[in-house]
């Protein structure tokens, strides 16, 4: 009789735990938008996974996320993440320090994570605000360009037993937007409906310098000399 | 429409206020809203640092560990009920707005006081244009029948202009804290010419230099003020008995001033060597700069010996070494641009940057601060010297001209027309700006010369609408004889 309670139990766990038992394959392709022009831009990411029913990826408790390399040449506004945070539009956290007036030449890479927990697998629609960085003028001017590297998805487990399909590439990075825990992820691939995209920035042109610096200092004489003679001759 | 206006003028100074801080309230609350439903805030980004640096100094923390915190502590002191009531800052700052009101109401109201009995004393030569003489006669036939007299509806009208105006409104309601720093300014103003405090005046000075480091610019013409050759006008300045003094170089007593009695030894004209005299302090000197330093070095140190080095940091140096080579209104901006680190920039570059401002600087100090009943004026050409030539300047800035113009209307003999053209370049010279300005922000269009262009134009509106106000400085009201 115990014999067989245990082989009902046993079946029944077999059965509940059935769907996990075998690894979860993602299977995600993502589109990349960059929208706007000028110095402030927008990247719109569409995450996708067909192969996988909603109710499939809630249960398993996993959990995916982007991570982007942001160049030097622009940034991530942190006040601008911690207002999208605070209002529930994005979950992101930044690493790195992002000094928001310093010029391209002076200015260092930092990363980006955003995290998708509690979102709809098959169809997930990420909103980015980048601002592009003023890079060094240069000889006949013309545009800056800036080599925008494609995300990485990233993706965890957090509960035992349950796994991804495939040997990622593991790495260590925030678990939140609090970014206060470290967790370990899994680099997955992912399907690129996009090509790596080149960002064009207006550049300073150096050969204005000469009309430009003998005009400005010159102005700021005579608008001096104006003043004065102007004062010259006018009684108080 | 005309009576509309007159009746507007001549209602009670209270029922402004009232009204101004409604406008506040209103705006305060669409600021919320607005908020909660736009993607693009209402309220200023500065705001929210505020209030996450009174957090910080809630919980005994230092405000500069919220980052981009570049403020005195004061401000992250005084905003600590902002961490339970996030309205409470914009609340505060609208508060402020009304006192500065009240401040440019007294301050006008002294001065054309002062303006009254200085006209009425012997010892000057003053001669009141027939065309002002006639316009006061219209005036008085207006106003028989109301119980606002000229001074209090001239000084009203200097406070209805900083009440309404829709920027200072915007600033205030937006959470930006720059009208504290207009207010330490104006009551620096107040207690030196109204009170004759010179060293709660030299005090509330250092305060404000404390807050925000502009209003250091003020000080020589403060110093000057106080000074015993200070005068009121030119033809004093020339008149007989000065020359006479000046031959004896003896000590005279002249009436003209408010007790009485002012104190001569020698007038001087604009760039002479005796100028070097002027600098030896008084008694009420010594008592402005021991009360501006007392305010400002225990202030300082006090927040020194809190937050270390990063207070001295963010407060002053980062505004001291900043170079935001960025596009603004500043016609220095493409230069700084262009030659952004290039380490080795000549030495004449760097000097006519700064040495036409520190020119004028100088001799708007000296011989509008010396001018009893121009120091206002002096603060204003300061002022506008310190923006016109700054090597940053954003919309922000023009809130230090706005707070000091309404004391000098009266004084600014201008037509209506004249004004109203005047304000319309300045207008137009900043819309031309906008236009390229956008299509590189927004569009990325290489407009760099078109922007550079159009700061360009908007620093020479900036210094011929100074030349015309310089012109228009008290002429019709006092007219030189000769």
């Amino acid at each position: 009789m115990l014999k067989l309670f245990l082989t009902i139990v046993t079946l029944l766990i077999q059965r509940a735990n059935g769907n996990y038992r075998d690894c979860l394959n993602l299977q995600v392709s993502i589109s990349q938008k960059v929208e706007n022009e000028g110095f402030h831009r927008e990247i719109n990411w569409l995450i996708e996974s067909l192969e996988l029913s909603d109710e499939q990826w809630t249960h398993s408790n996993c959990e995916i996320g982007l991570h982007l390399d942001v160049p030097p040449e622009m940034f991530v506004n942190p006040d601008e993440i911690s207002e999208l945070n605070r209002t529930g539009q994005i979950s992101a956290y930044i690493d790195g320090y992002v000094n928001v007036e310093s010029p391209a030449y002076e200015s260092n890479e930092h990363k980006l994570y955003i995290f998708l927990r509690d979102r709809d697998i098959r169809k997930i629609l990420v909103r980015l605000p980048v601002h592009l960085r003023y890079q060094r003028a240069v000889i006949a001017g013309g545009f800056g360009k800036i080599n925008l590297s494609k995300p990485s998805l990233v993706a965890r487990c957090p509960i035992a037993g349950r796994s991804l399909c495939g040997e990622n590439e593991k790495m260590t990075a925030p678990c939140d937007s609090t970014g206060v825990f470290k967790c370990d992820w899994e680099n997955v691939t992912y399907q690129a409906l996009f090509d790596e995209v080149q960002l064009f920035v207006p550049i300073g042109d150096l050969d204005d310098y000469p009309i430009v610096a003998i005009v400005t200092l010159l102005l700021g004489c005579v608008g001096s000399i104006y003043i004065l003679s102007v004062l010259s001759t006018t009684h108080l | 429409m005309f009576s509309l206006w007159h009746k507007f003028k001549l209602l009670d100074f209270r029922y402004h206020l009232l009204c101004s801080f409604i406008v506040h309230l209103i705006l305060i609350g669409y600021g919320r809203y607005h908020d909660e439903n736009y993607a693009v805030p209402f309220t200023d980004v500065d705001y929210k640092v505020f209030t996450d640096a009174a957090r910080y100094v809630i919980n005994f923390e230092s405000p500069y560990n919220r980052h981009t915190y570049r403020y005195t502590p004061v401000i992250a002191f005084l905003l600590t009920p902002n961490v339970l009531y996030d309205y409470f800052g914009k609340l505060l700052f609208s508060v402020i707005n009304l006192i500065v009101a009240l401040l440019i109401r007294s301050i006008v109201k002294h001065g054309l006081a002062e303006f009254e009995s200085y006209k009425r004393s012997d010892e000057n030569k003053l001669q009141i244009t027939q065309v002002v003489e006639k316009t006061n006669k219209r005036r008085r036939k207006k106003q028989k029948n109301s119980k606002k007299s000229d001074g209090e509806i001239s000084a009203d009208l200097a406070m209805i202009l900083w009440l309404y105006n829709p920027m200072t409104i915007a600033i205030a309601t937006r959470g930006n804290c720059d009208s504290i720093a207009g207010f330490f300014v104006l009551s620096t103003l107040f207690v030196l010419q109204v009170w004759k405090s010179s060293f709660l005046g030299g005090f509330l000075h250092g305060i404000a230099i404390h807050v925000r480091l502009y209003p250091v610019a003020y000080s020589l013409a403060l110093f000057m003020h106080l000074s015993k050759f200070s005068f009121y006008s030119h033809n004093y300045r020339q008149s007989p008995v000065t020359r006479l003094v000046k031959g004896k170089h003896k000590k005279l007593q002249l009436k003209g001033t408010e007790n009485g009695v002012l104190s001569v030894e020698r007038r001087q004209t604009v760039f002479k060597m005796e100028y070097v005299y002027y600098l030896i302090p008084n008694w009420e000197q010594f008592k402005l700069v021991s009360g501006c330093m007392l305010s400002l070095f225990t202030l300082t140190g006090f927040f020194y010996l809190l937050y270390g080095y990063q207070f001295l940091h963010e407060t002053y140096v980062y505004h001291l070494v900043r170079k935001d080579t960025r596009h603004n209104f500043s016609m220095y901006f493409y230069l700084q641009y262009l030659t952004a680190g290039i380490k080795n920039i000549g030495f004449w570059q760097k000097l006519l940057t700064v040495l036409p401002q520190i020119i004028l600087l100088l001799v708007f100090s000296v011989r509008y601060g010396l001018n009893k009943l121009s120091l206002n004026f002096a603060f204003l050409t300061l002022t506008i010297v310190m923006v016109a030539y700054n090597t940053v300047l954003t919309s922000q800035y023009f809130i230090w001209i706005l707070v000091i113009l309404p004391l000098c209307v009266w004084q600014i003999q201008m037509s209506k027309k004249a004004a109203f053209f005047l304000i319309t370049i300045w207008f137009v010279a900043q819309a031309a700006w906008l236009l390229p300005a956008y299509f590189l922000e927004f569009q990325g269009h290489n407009t760099f010369m078109f922007i550079w262009v159009q700061s360009i134009s908007f620093f020479c509106a900036n210094m011929a609408i100074l030349g015309r106000i310089i012109k228009c400085y008290m002429i019709g009201k006092v007219q030189k004889i000769n």
